[in-house]
């Protein structure tokens, strides 16, 4: 301060002084002036030329600025002349002389001048020397503020020492409580430094990288690091780049793998963070992980469950959704989306009233909230349209409840039971059919030796009544009417699968070529037979005259079905059905050959569809039997095919029969041959076996009567006791018999008695034994009723083919049989 | 040789007989305006240029503008012809007629709508000298130039009739300028002088008075040389006489002097009293 006001002082008397000198200055060189000027005034004074002094005067004043006023005054105080500057000034000078002229007089020149100048000069003066003040002043306090800066540094060097010296014990106390931290967690830690060098491992770390710290330290992260991809096995960036670049922290994914030092892998999780001083400047990285492939393996375990459980899901047949408690969908299954042909993403989120029709989405509703209600499963069975029609299906709803009782979510499963359905269907109507088909072959093996009888003894008396033309008509009448029953009870046989079957290898082409004209007769003009058959189409093996009688009853049904005139089509075609197409036909994977018989008639409905193979049910009144399909049912049936039927009211009706292709070659297709007129009369020894007495008496007489000798018994015991006592040529045995049928019998004899010749009787196909005899002997079998005509024919046949048959021998003889007879 | 030198002679002789004519025949084209050297050259051709071109337009004559060196000079060169047309002051024209006898007159300023000035007689208010009386006894007078009719000749005629100059002690001077007339009366170096009126009112306010006022003398005139053509100094009359009518002829009569309201006719008798005077006076010395 003091030096401040010394400063000021000396600065204070140098402007003043300056100042001083400025203004002496200047007043001598106005006097000078003054001095100069005056004797040029006197002169022109002393010429008396008052008028050039005073000019000189104005001019002297106006040419110089400086000057404020002139006043040139004579001894009386004139004033001469007067000048008068028109600038104001501030500060002014004034000098004064006198200019004596002539003898005796005396002007007074008055000079004032302006020394403003003087004034702004030693302002700015001033300036200057504030301005210096100002700048010494600036050093000073910037000497004085180095000074103290100095000082302050040096204490803060002091306490940074200090604070050193704490921070080094204080880190040494942390570098131990961190090696303690790092070597007791369970987490592998690795430390680098800025460039990426390891600089520090805990335990962990060194167990799964199988490198040593001093072996590691110093080394680069990504060689004691390594790591890949579980799933590709392709190696993942290093993190250490990354941190170290950007500063952020990075988390490995789920699926890394290290690879340590002696090849084991790890799954490890991780992450790694950049190391940063209180500047937040990065000083190295910090990588934590862990071992976690025994998670990562339950996890991989789960994700394949899952996987799986979605999958099963999504493959199930079944319709499977779950709603949240709002009714929202919040999974569905492909079913689902198949279904209703809409796309998951369509569905998500929504409830049925954003998808359904309100009708749909309100009995929806309903069912979702009775589940809601009653809280448990419940049952139904839904019935939803799709392209092929209306599917059933059986559905289960019920809610699913969380940890804590609450049900959260109602699931369904829809199964679709629409083929189910049709296949208990078809097997309560195969039941029906074959409890019907049992029932009317009991009552027509029954009738049929009733009406053998009949016939036998109407031709027996025929013979006999031959005079007596009156009574040989009785007899006729009554073969007629016995004939009649005999074809009644052939329908009947037809239905119920006992009909004896006499397959034939054929082509159908053949055989329908063979019936156009009689068909198309049948059909009459109004409607229009079409052939649409195919080329090279392959044999099948039926009964001619079912697939005939079949095809016609057809046609006469399909006449009836087009009163008013159209089209049947008759259509074949080979067929190769696959697993999945013959599964639906209910047939075995294989060849079969179609026959489609298409009407453009009134159609069916789906009840009548229902019943039309039903024996007795007939659409005709009392125009049909009911008993026509029944038959064709039956001979499809037998021949190891089936029947579709398509059809709709007012659309008319497709019936398809499929047959199974025959590897054999084709029989001509010709109607059977009835009659003979060979010689029938014979001298062998015959044994006739059958349970009903009327039927052997029958037997017996007409045998008899062509001059056979002929023995009788009524079961297979009988006959073999015979046997033992007698020569038989030829064996004549019911097949249907109590204790032993007649395949037994036959079995026995052939067995003991290999040169008698047997001949098997029925009345109705029964299939139990058939295995124990060969196929020539059911080939041969005649049905009841038979004629005598037939009866004989076989008989002279038989008899005169040789004195043993083909077939069966012991060695032949199936084991179950031997070992039933003990053999 | 001696033949030669007589040729010679005669050769001379013929030239200066021939010059005259063809300054002359010259004079006929251009006309010298001459003037008295009242102020400097420079400000009189200024002045007198424009009056100068109006009248060479109205005359078809180049006039050109000339001072003379002195007055003296002046009215010799007026007196003997030498130049075409001269502006005089009237003591100056009553000293030429007087000496070269009348030259054709053209016409005579009219200054505030007057043709004749009066001169003023001053002394300053606080010196008690009220009349041409109180300047008797050793008083200093102070006039303008000796042959300026208003600040010499008329007024000291005054003086002297009053008996100013009668004893010795009485003293002049010639200031050669009305202004330093005035200022040398304020500065007290004089105790009187002569002026024009209009000097007089510029200085009044500082203390002045007049004390006598001079006769009224006719004013400045325009005299023609004497040999120059009648029918052209006729023109120049009658161009001067109708210039006050004119805008330019007003504005170059301005030039001279902005009091100037015209130029009117002169006769020489209009200077008789002013030839009084001066043959008094003249006949004092």
């Amino acid at each position: 301060m003091f030096v401040l006001l010394m400063l000021f002082l000396a600065g204070w008397l140098i402007y003043d002084a300056r100042f001083q000198h400025e203004i002496k200055s200047v007043s001598i060189e106005t006097k000078n002036e003054l001095n100069f000027t005056s004797v040029l005034i006197e002169e022109r004074l002393q010429k008396r030329n008052y008028q050039l002094a005073n000019h000189f005067v104005l001019s002297w004043g106006e040419n110089k600025p400086e000057i404020v006023e002139i006043i040139l005054t004579t001894s009386n105080g004139f004033e001469l002349a007067h000048y008068s500057s028109p600038q104001s000034t501030t500060h002014k000078l004034v000098e004064v002389t006198e200019i004596p002229y002539s003898y005796d007089s005396v002007a007074i020149l008055k000079l004032y001048r302006s020394i403003d100048n003087v004034y702004v000069a030693q302002k700015y003066f001033m300036y200057q020397l504030l301005a210096g003040y100002f700048l010494i002043a600036a050093i000073l306090i910037f000497l004085v503020y180095i000074n103290i800066r100095a000082q302050e540094q040096k204490k803060e060097l002091i306490y940074e020492i200090k604070r050193r010296k704490q921070t080094e014990v204080s880190l040494q106390e942390r570098e131990q409580n961190l090696n303690v931290t790092l070597n007791s967690i369970a987490d592998a830690v690795i430390t680098t430094d800025v460039d990426g060098n390891i600089a520090r491992m805990n335990p962990v770390a060194i167990q799964l990288t199988g490198w040593s710290f001093d072996e590691a330290k110093g080394q680069p992260l990504k060689i004691i690091f390594p790591v890949i991809n579980a799933t590709t096995r392709e190696p993942i960036a290093n993190p250490v780049e990354k941190v170290l670049a950007n500063g952020e922290t990075v988390y490995l994914s789920n699926h890394t793998t290290l690879i340590s030092r002696d090849g084991t892998e790890y799954q490890i999780a991780d992450s790694a963070a950049p190391i940063r001083d209180d500047d937040g400047s990065i000083l190295g990285m910090v990588l934590v992980f862990n071992d976690v492939t025994e998670q990562y393996l339950l996890r991989e375990a789960a994700a394949e469950s899952k996987k799986d459980l979605q999958a099963i899901i999504d493959n199930s047949p079944a319709v499977i959704y779950v709603k949240d408690t709002e009714g929202r969908y919040t999974f569905i299954n492909q079913q689902f989306e198949r279904l209703y042909r809409m796309q998951r993403e369509q569905i998500i989120g929504k409830s049925d009233h954003d998808i359904f029709p309100a009708r749909t989405a309100d009995e929806f509703k309903v069912n979702f909230k009775a589940v809601l209600e009653a809280g448990h499963a419940l049952e139904s069975e839904d019935v939803a349209s799709q392209n092929d029609g209306l599917h059933t299906y059986f559905s289960v709803r019920f809610p699913l409840f969380n940890d804590m009782g609450h049900a959260y979510a109602v699931c369904s499963i829809s199964t679709d039971i629409t083929e189910r359905r049709r296949q208990e269907e078809q097997l309560r109507r195969s039941q029906k059919m074959d409890a019907l088909g049992k029932l009317t072959g009991g009552i027509a093996h029954d009738y049929n030796n009733l009406l053998g009888i009949i016939m036998g003894y109407a031709e027996h008396l025929s013979d006999h009544l031959a005079s007596d033309s009156k009574l040989s008509k009785y007899t006729h009448e009554i073969h007629h009417a016995a004939v009649r029953g005999a074809k009644l009870t052939k329908k009947l046989l037809d239905f119920s699968r006992h009909k004896p079957f006499d397959k034939e290898r054929l082509s159908i082409n053949a055989l329908l070529q063979d019936r156009r004209l009689m068909l198309e007769k049948t059909l009459t003009a109004r409607i229009k037979l079409v052939y649409d058959l195919a080329n090279n189409l392959w044999p099948i093996e039926v009964d001619i005259s079912d697939l005939d009688n079949a095809i016609v009853n057809m046609n006469i049904n399909a006449l009836h079905a087009m009163e008013s005139g159209g089209q049947l089509t008759i259509q074949t075609k080979n067929l190769k059905l696959n697993k999945m197409d013959s599964q639906l036909l209910h047939l075995d994977a294989g060849d079969y050959v179609s026959l489609s018989i298409i009407d453009t008639g009134c159609g069916m409905d789906e009840a009548t569809k229902e019943k039309i193979f039903d024996p007795f049910f007939s659409t005709k009144g009392r125009r049909g039997t009911g008993l026509g399909l029944s038959q064709v049912y039956g001979f499809v049936e037998r021949s190891g095919g089936t029947i579709k039927v398509y059809s709709r009211p007012g659309h008319g009706s497709r019936f398809i029969f499929y047959f199974p292709r025959s590897h054999h070659a084709v029989t001509s297709a010709q109607a059977p041959t009835l009659f003979s007129s060979r010689n029938l009369e014979g001298t062998e020894t015959l044994l006739v076996v059958d349970d009903e007495q009327s039927i052997v008496e029958l037997a017996q007489a007409i045998l008899i009567t062509r001059g056979y000798h002929v023995f009788t018994a009524n079961d297979g015991e009988q006959a073999l006791s015979i046997l033992e006592k007698e020569s038989v040529d030829l064996l004549i045995s019911d097949v249907i018999m109590p204790n032993m049928d007649g395949y037994q019998l036959a079995a026995e004899v052939q067995q003991r008695y290999p040169r008698i010749k047997i001949q098997l009787v029925s009345g109705f196909v029964d299939d139990r034994y058939k295995h124990l005899t060969n196929d020539a002997l059911r080939q041969s079998l005649i049905y009841k009723p038979y004629t005598s005509n037939t009866l004989l024919e076989r008989v002279r046949t038989l008899l005169d083919e040789g004195k043993t048959i083909d077939g069966l021998s012991a060695q032949t003889m199936p084991s179950e049989l031997k070992k039933w007879r003990g053999v | 040789m001696k033949s030669c030198i007589s040729h010679f002679h005669i050769t001379l002789a013929i030239l200066f007989l021939v010059l005259p004519l063809c300054q002359s025949a010259s004079a006929e084209d251009s006309l010298i305006l001459a003037v008295h050297p009242f102020l400097s050259n420079e400000e009189l051709e200024k002045k007198f240029t424009p009056i100068a071109d109006y009248l060479g337009s109205k005359t078809g004559k180049k006039i050109i503008v000339r001072v003379g060196s002195s007055y003296e000079e002046h009215i010799q060169y007026i007196g003997s012809d030498k130049v075409d047309i001269a502006y005089m002051g009237p003591a100056s024209y009553v000293r030429m007629v007087t000496k070269f006898g009348n030259k054709p007159l053209l016409a005579k300023l009219e200054v505030n709508g007057q043709s004749f000035f009066q001169g003023n007689i001053i002394a300053r208010k606080d010196s008690g000298i009220k009349t041409m009386a109180d300047l008797l006894g050793g008083k200093r007078i102070a006039f303008g130039d000796p042959n300026s009719t208003m600040s010499y000749i008329v007024p000291h005629y005054m003086l002297h009739k009053a008996g100013v100059f009668s004893g010795r002690s009485t003293e002049h001077q010639f200031l050669y300028s009305h202004d330093n007339v005035a200022l040398g009366v304020l500065s007290g170096d004089y105790d009187a002088g002569a002026v024009k009126p209009a000097v007089f009112r510029k200085y009044e306010e500082n203390g002045l008075r007049t004390i006598a006022v001079t006769p009224e003398i006719s004013e400045h005139l325009f005299v023609a040389r004497k040999n120059l053509p009648v029918e052209l100094i006729e023109m120049l009359r009658n161009a001067m006489l109708s210039m006050s009518k004119e805008t330019k002829g007003l504005a170059a009569l301005h030039a001279i002097k902005k009091s100037i309201t015209g130029l009117v006719e002169v006769e020489s008798s209009d200077y008789d009293n002013l030839r009084k005077i001066i043959l008094e006076s003249d006949s004092l010395h």
